[in-house]
């Protein structure tokens, strides 16, 4: 019922798989690891909200480690266009402070979360170059 | 005549097995069985076909080469053979421990059956024979050239986690 009410409600207007995934895990304590949304919390149990809000960010973290690498790099343009910043600056600031380390779940394993990095830092260096090559201005979105 | 050659060959292929599996044995631990049995399987998982088959995939090859420059395709062959390589000694490691636990298990079961635990180590020495030259493969040639070999790996491991199971009459264990 509460992964259905997240599924439907929460996450209803965001398309993105990263958008979700930054969505889910802007839910997470970054103390404690906890996750807590007011709305689900006044439908449910905090715990029941906490175990289907991980439980939808881990299926998430998922089905983008399973994607491949062409679909997850336009995948993540679609992202960094849907942010509405500007492209260089969303892309550089995702290449320095690499947030995306932060946003995955904390139950998943180690390799699937390397792999995800690996193809996150490749998929920003494609973005960089395509940009480069594309259109030398900056550009709004 | 031709049965005692067979026996003659057979024989010390077999010694040789056993030998092998108590030398590929650790010593025991202090911790007392039952904690041990129970760590052991809450740490064990079952090798996961997808990643394999995301870690090993040609088509990221293949769209990095044509789609990007040589330096990018560089990048994605250095990090995914670390990552081949650190899965195969995930893999490994968990093969290993399935096996000890197993032989933990097998010490208090009365209705063993000697075809799956020979099956069980043939498979595991297979696994084992399958992930040194897999090493080599990865390192020599890159993990995209070592996709078939990889899947091969997988299902020999996956058939040792079914013949344990099996062996033991034991609830399936976890998914990666």
């Amino acid at each position: 019922m509460a992964i259905r009410d997240i599924t439907t409600r929460t996450l209803a207007g965001i398309s993105n798989g990263f958008g979700r995934l930054i969505c889910l895990a802007s839910t997470r304590d970054y103390n404690t690891g906890q996750y807590h949304h007011e709305g689900l919390v006044s439908r449910f149990s905090g715990d029941v909200a906490a175990a289907a809000l991980a439980e939808c960010h881990r299926e998430i973290f998922q089905e983008l480690v399973q994607r491949s690498l062409a679909d997850l790099v336009a995948e993540l343009e679609e992202y960094v266009v849907s942010t509405g910043a500007c492209r260089a600056d969303v892309v550089e600031t995702w290449e320095k402070l690499q947030p995306y380390r932060v946003a995955i779940p904390m139950s998943s394993d180690r390799l699937s979360a390397e792999l995800f990095f690996s193809n996150i830092r490749i998929g920003l260096e494609v973005l960089r170059f395509r940009q480069q090559h594309c259109s030398p201005d900056r550009q709004s979105s | 005549m031709t049965y005692l050659i067979s026996f003659v060959l057979i024989g010390p292929v077999f010694i040789a097995l056993l030998l092998l599996w108590v030398f590929l044995s650790e010593p025991p631990s202090n911790l007392g069985e039952a904690n041990v049995d129970s760590f052991l399987l809450e740490d064990l998982h079952r090798p996961d076909r997808v990643l394999i088959d995301r870690l090993f995939a040609q088509a990221d090859w293949d769209w990095v080469s044509k789609e990007t420059t040589a330096q990018m395709a560089k990048t994605l062959l250095r990090d995914r053979t670390r990552l081949a390589i650190a899965w195969l000694h995930h893999t490994r490691r968990q093969a290993a421990q399935l096996m000890k636990l197993h032989r933990r298990m097998v010490r208090g079961n009365v209705e063993l059956k000697p075809y799956l635990e020979m099956k069980l180590a043939v498979n595991y020495l297979t696994f084992l024979f399958l992930c040194s030259l897999l090493h080599v493969v990865i390192l020599a040639r890159g993990p995209f050239r070592a996709t078939k070999m990889a899947r091969y790996a997988f299902r020999v491991a996956d058939t040792m986690w079914f013949v344990s199971e099996q062996a033991l009459g034991r609830p399936e264990l976890r998914t990666e």
